[in-house]
């Protein structure tokens, strides 16, 4: 009875697919009063407001637009608009559907009207410190050291030979050894060194944004206490190519001419530390620290390792400044500040650290502002070795996979996954994520890729895992390959490949006894489709029991939830969120094949997404890639709020769908994502603050003197 | 900075001379009156420290039925059964529930001062929280201002912070909380790296340039900087000042952080206990576990293998697991209240001195319920709070009612703190 009714809603449902509207950017511009009287209006009146006009249905009421003026004033809900005729969440599906021409034209008038509005008036905030990473890396970069030092889990794999950029593909083999058994390490690979606390992404965002990342005294202790331990250990002098140089006297033999050699690593070092152009001032500051310590009897070692320390704890070591929060204080200064910032800008996105030597000399020839500059130095940035951090950074954090690293499922239900003679599976699914998304990046694919592809990288722990062909599994397996090595592989079975049916992403989202088509369904909106839904709100139904009201009837989870649905509130998000989780229900909560359930009950992995039906993984990809578009500003926009370190705004949108259609016109290849973005306005433009924000006694920094 | 007379103190403190919250006073830049205030209603200074238990609880298993001192344990308040005199069991107190995330709300509004529709997007708490105001009042007397504690292990799982923090400095700000109880120790009683005041000056000086040159935004954000080093600053001055008066500190950390959880929420408690006694701190929020992660866990004598708890909460069929998870926390809370208990200060205990509050921000967890939360006080707030009784609030209190009686406790003069109305009826 119950099933039956809701079969009747999925064929209800399914009326018609939408298929992927690309927009034309060029389209993106002022259009007037004449336009919106003449086709926009008449296409909400036909749509829309029937249903939505005052006290009507949701609150909305778009009755009252009348006029052009009238949304400028409200673009925020308008922007708001624009995607909901995207995913088609309207009309519904039982109304009459409008063209997709008709459609196109709606959403290009709507950013046209964005764009012709101009960038909001809104406090930017830009100071920010780096996050644990950045400040790893930029210690990393800044004291020129020979190898990581920090044992930091986000990074996943300890050995990086197999990945070398520059050579534009990724070695059928990789030697690929974890660092998560030692993730939950206090002490960094240098003894007596401690680790900084990992820094929690925003919601919905990265972990480099302003508002994740606050200072408190327990903070700017470790702050300090790390710059004396790195300073003070003999393993971190070692491997720093700075040591030498700066930190021992050399040939240097008289006092005088010590502190001479001293101003000149300072004079060297400081410009680098605060990663742009210091003044005088400042560089006479830390000069005279040098000298106060030196002059008291110290050694000259010991007084440089006093200045350096307080450099690393200085707010221009630990914050990152762009140069939208200053003043304009006269033209040359501004140009200065915006090719460091640039610099910075750059150097973050790509690599998670501080500019490198050719970096900081394009600034200070004042090259960065020229859009060919910056598009030759991502070119020469992503053949870097450092472009790692684009991988394990922004990649992994998209793809939430430091989740994976708690799962643990059922003992009891799942005892294979606890076989002591293998490592944890978890472990090896996080680093296939790794290797492939790095596939994807240095190979320069598809992005589409990314939705599904034909290969991956396994070892011999996952493909017995998966179940994958295990003739060919012989094939490239010795019987001495360790389970350290990673070889890519050709998938046989079609359902899988691809981010969405990753083992990562199908363990990371289950419970410990069973699969969550919630999870994995909020998963995608989230990740592919850069739609996360909205949470559950306080005061919801619980999920109805297993044994369901009176019958007695063991319901499986797919039964549970279409119950859980029947409730009209329930519904409205949960009918977005719960087809596309069962579209992945034939793989297990640890991410095995499983063609029927435990309990031998068929698996019903039947949905509809864009209004279109499927039935299994597969299928369900194959829908995915028909929403080409939707997917690839979906992949612009993650990655556009990892460049800017800051969450989107609508009036974003227009450059986001000139990106889009950049990366489009380039056959969808990973690195024109990076550089459509890069050559962005949003990325080039530093918002300057309204003046009057900025207080009067601000002062040229240029011309500041002792 | 006026020194403390040391007859002025004398006056104010009676007897109590030779214990250790008197250190504070060297060097302290304290008025006599605020200190006189803080200090003279009982030979003990209070404390106040709130113990947080995300995702709610089974209030069928929780509530007491009998209200008044003659009050019944139901199963999960069992482990209590000593304490039924050190507590208040309190029913009836709600919170106002915003669109927007209710497992992050729960955690990072629970203690927020801010009125319910002032936060934005119901996700950050704007506003500085209610240990964080106390300890403002407090910070000159003591090493640390407040102590923020969190016995959750894991540092994989990467949630936003507002799922795993129940204390803020002001809104977007949140004080980090430390879940290494070797760091905690290290902190409390070790030997702190010195830090030398000419890096200290240099660096407070690029600050200050920095500053003018910043827009509002910005400054915020510097401002943390800024408060940052001024706290470690009166950090240093009040541990060098006291630090050859505490004595020696018998207690040891294991080696390795504890795999078993009930031992390591113990280990954090037991932190917070040595801090206190120590006077090292009066304030402390620890947080037993984040809201809505659903990393498993594995309760040690519980059950024979991890659980998620936030998941377990959304499945009736599961309810029995739950309740013995809050079950599990109360023992837990019961075991600190017997340490607290067992420390001897001037005429009573340490607890007699404390208000150590249990608690969650969501009722009932499974539906995500901001009505009847679980709450717990134990100790009397210095002899001011009756305890042994359940307390049934009229129906629609306020869960502020009962922060602004405990600010008012602690010295914070307040009229109103959030939405409260008054301060809670029967509390004292």
């Amino acid at each position: 009875m119950l099933l039956t009714n809701t079969r009747k809603l999925w064929i209800w449902l399914i009326v018609m697919s939408i298929s992927t509207v690309w927009l034309n950017p060029q389209m993106l511009s002022a259009q007037g009063d004449a336009t919106f009287q003449k086709t926009i209006r008449p296409f909400f009146e036909n749509h829309c407001i029937d249903c939505h006009s005052e006290g009507g249905e949701g609150d909305v009421d778009l009755d009252r637009f009348t006029t052009s003026k009238s949304i400028k004033q409200d673009l925020a809900f308008w922007g708001h608009i624009t995607e909901i005729l995207e995913r088609g969440e309207m009309p519904p599906a039982d109304c009459d559907q409008p063209e997709l021409s008709e459609l196109r034209k709606v959403r290009e008038w709507i950013l046209g009207l964005i764009v012709d509005s101009g960038p909001p008036a809104r406090p930017l905030g830009a100071l920010r410190r780096l996050n644990r990473v950045e400040y790893e890396n930029t210690i990393r970069d800044l004291f020129l050291l020979s190898r990581d030092c920090f044992s930091n889990p986000a990074r996943i794999i300890q050995s990086n030979d197999y990945f070398d950029p520059a050579s534009g593909e990724m070695p059928q083999s990789v030697l690929a050894i974890s660092y998560l058994a030692a993730s939950q390490r206090r002490h960094s690979d240098l003894p007596g060194v401690s680790n900084l606390p990992i820094d929690p992404p925003a919601p919905h965002g990265f972990a480099n944004e302003q508002s994740a990342l606050s200072l408190s005294p327990l903070l700017v202790e470790q702050y300090f206490e790390l710059a004396s331990q790195l300073l003070d250990n003999k393993e971190f002098h070692l491997i720093s190519g700075l040591w030498r140089p700066m930190f021992t006297e050399g040939d240097a033999k008289t006092k005088s001419e010590q502190s001479t050699k001293a101003h000149t690593q300072i004079g060297d070092f400081l410009p680098r530390a605060f990663r742009r152009a210091v003044t005088e001032f400042e560089l006479e500051k830390y000069r005279q620290l040098f000298d106060s310590e030196f002059g008291a009897g110290e050694s000259y070692t010991t007084a440089m390792k006093t200045t350096v320390a307080a450099i690393l704890v200085s707010p221009h070591f630990l914050l990152r400044q762009e140069f939208s929060s200053r003043p304009k204080v006269n033209d040359q200064e501004e140009q200065i500040w915006k090719n460091y910032a640039m610099a910075s800008r750059l150097s973050y996105f790509l690599w998670g650290s501080m500019p490198d030597d050719e970096l900081f000399k394009a600034a200070k020839e004042n090259r960065l502002t020229s859009s060919e500059e910056l598009l030759s130095q991502t070119e020469r940035m992503m053949r870097d070795r450092k472009v790692k951090s684009l991988a394990t950074d922004f990649g992994m954090q998209w793809l939430k996979v430091s989740k994976v690293a708690s799962v643990a499922p059922d003992q009891t239900l799942y005892p294979k996954f606890y076989d002591e003679t293998m490592p944890l599976p978890n472990i090896s699914m996080m680093i296939e994520q790794l290797l492939f998304f790095e596939t994807i990046m240095i190979e320069n694919r598809s992005i589409m890729d990314f939705v599904s592809a034909d290969f991956s990288y396994l070892n011999r722990q996952l493909l017995l895992w998966y179940q994958e062909d295990p003739k060919k599994a012989a094939k490239f397996i010795g019987p001495l390959a360790d389970y350290e090595d990673f070889y890519r592989i050709k998938w046989t079975n079609q359902h899988r490949g691809g981010v969405i049916a990753s083992g990562a992403t199908l363990i990371s989202t289950s419970t410990t006894t069973r699969t969550s088509p919630v999870f994995r369904g909020a998963w995608i909106l989230d990740v592919v489709f850069n739609s996360p839904p909205p949470p559950a709100p306080a005061n919801v139904k619980p999920l109805v029991p297993s044994d369901g009201d009176a019958e007695h009837v063991r319901l499986n989870v797919r039964n549970r939830l279409e119950r859980h649905r029947l409730d009209p509130t329930c519904a409205t998000c949960h009918n977005r969120i719960d087809p596309l989780g069962f579209a992945l229900e034939k793989f297990d909560a640890t991410g095995k094949w499983r063609p029927k359930y435990e309990t031998g009950d068929a698996i019903d992995s039947s949905g509809e997404f864009a209004r279109k039906g499927f039935d299994g993984a597969f299928a369900f990809k194959a829908s995915v890639k028909r929403q080409e578009s939707r997917f690839v500003k979906a992949f612009c926009e993650h990655t556009m709020k990892y460049a800017l370190g800051r969450q989107l705004h609508y009036s974003d949108k227009p450059e986001i769908e000139r990106v889009a259609a950049g990366v489009k016109a380039d056959e969808l290849r990973f690195r024109s994502v990076i550089k459509r973005v890069v050559s962005s306005e949003l990325f080039r433009r530093f918002e300057q603050l309204p003046q009057h924000s900025v207080t009067a006694e601000s002062v040229d920094l240029s011309s500041e003197k002792k | 900075m006026k020194k403390l007379h040391r007859r002025t103190v004398l006056r104010g403190m009676g007897a109590a001379i030779a214990l250790p919250w008197l250190e504070a006073m060297s060097g302290t830049s304290s008025t006599p009156n605020r200190l006189t205030e803080l200090t003279t209603a009982t030979a003990s200074p209070k404390r106040v420290a709130f113990m947080y238990i995300p995702n709610g609880v089974i209030g069928s298993e929780w509530f007491p039925q009998k209200t008044g001192s003659n009050f019944d344990l139901p199963p999960t308040l069992q482990p209590l059964a000593d304490h039924q005199a050190d507590i208040t069991v309190i029913s009836g107190l709600n919170r106002t529930y915003l669109t927007g995330e209710p497992h992050s709300q729960a955690g990072s509004c629970w203690l927020t001062s801010a009125l319910p529709n002032e936060r934005t997007n119901g996700i950050s708490a704007i506003d500085t929280t209610l240990d964080q105001l106390i300890a403002k009042e407090h910070s000159r007397l003591t090493a640390f201002p407040s102590m923020e504690l969190s016995c959750n292990t894991f540092v994989d799982n990467m949630e936003p912070k507002v799922f795993d923090a129940i204390s803020w400095y002001a809104s977007g700000h949140d004080a980090k909380s430390s879940n290494d109880p070797h760091k905690v120790f290290k902190r409390l009683f070790g030997k702190a790296t010195p830090i030398k005041r000419s890096v200290l000056d240099t660096v407070i000086d690029d600050a200050k340039r920095l500053e003018k040159s910043l827009g509002v935004n910005d400054r915020q954000k510097l401002d943390e900087y800024m408060t940052s080093i001024r706290a470690i600053e009166n950090r240093m001055i009040r541990q060098r000042d006291s630090k050859h008066k505490l004595g020696k500190i018998n207690f040891t950390v294991p080696e390795e952080v504890p795999t078993n959880r009930g031992e390591y929420i113990r280990l954090m408690g037991d932190l917070m206990v040595l801090a206190f006694q120590t006077d090292q701190t009066r304030i402390a929020t620890m947080m037993v576990g984040p809201e809505r992660w659903q990393t498993p866990q594995f309760y040690e004598g519980v059950f024979e293998k991890p659980i998620s708890h936030h998941v377990l909460t959304h499945d009736p069929d599961f309810d029995d697991v739950v309740a013995k998870v809050d079950r599990f926390h109360v023992a837990q809370y019961a075991y600190l209240i017997n340490r607290l208990k067992n420390i001897q200060e001037g005429e009573g205990s340490l607890l007699d001195s404390c208000s150590f509050v249990l608690g969650s921000g969501i009722g009932n967890g499974a539906i995500h319920s901001y009505e009847q939360l679980p709450v717990i006080v134990a100790g009397s707030g210095g002899g001011v709070f009756k305890t042994g009784h359940h307390l049934t609030a009229a129906k629609g209190t306020p869960l502020a009612n009962l922060w602004l009686s405990l600010a008012g406790n602690m010295g914070v003069k307040l009229d109103r703190f959030a939405d409260s109305t008054e301060r809670l009826k029967g509390l004292a």
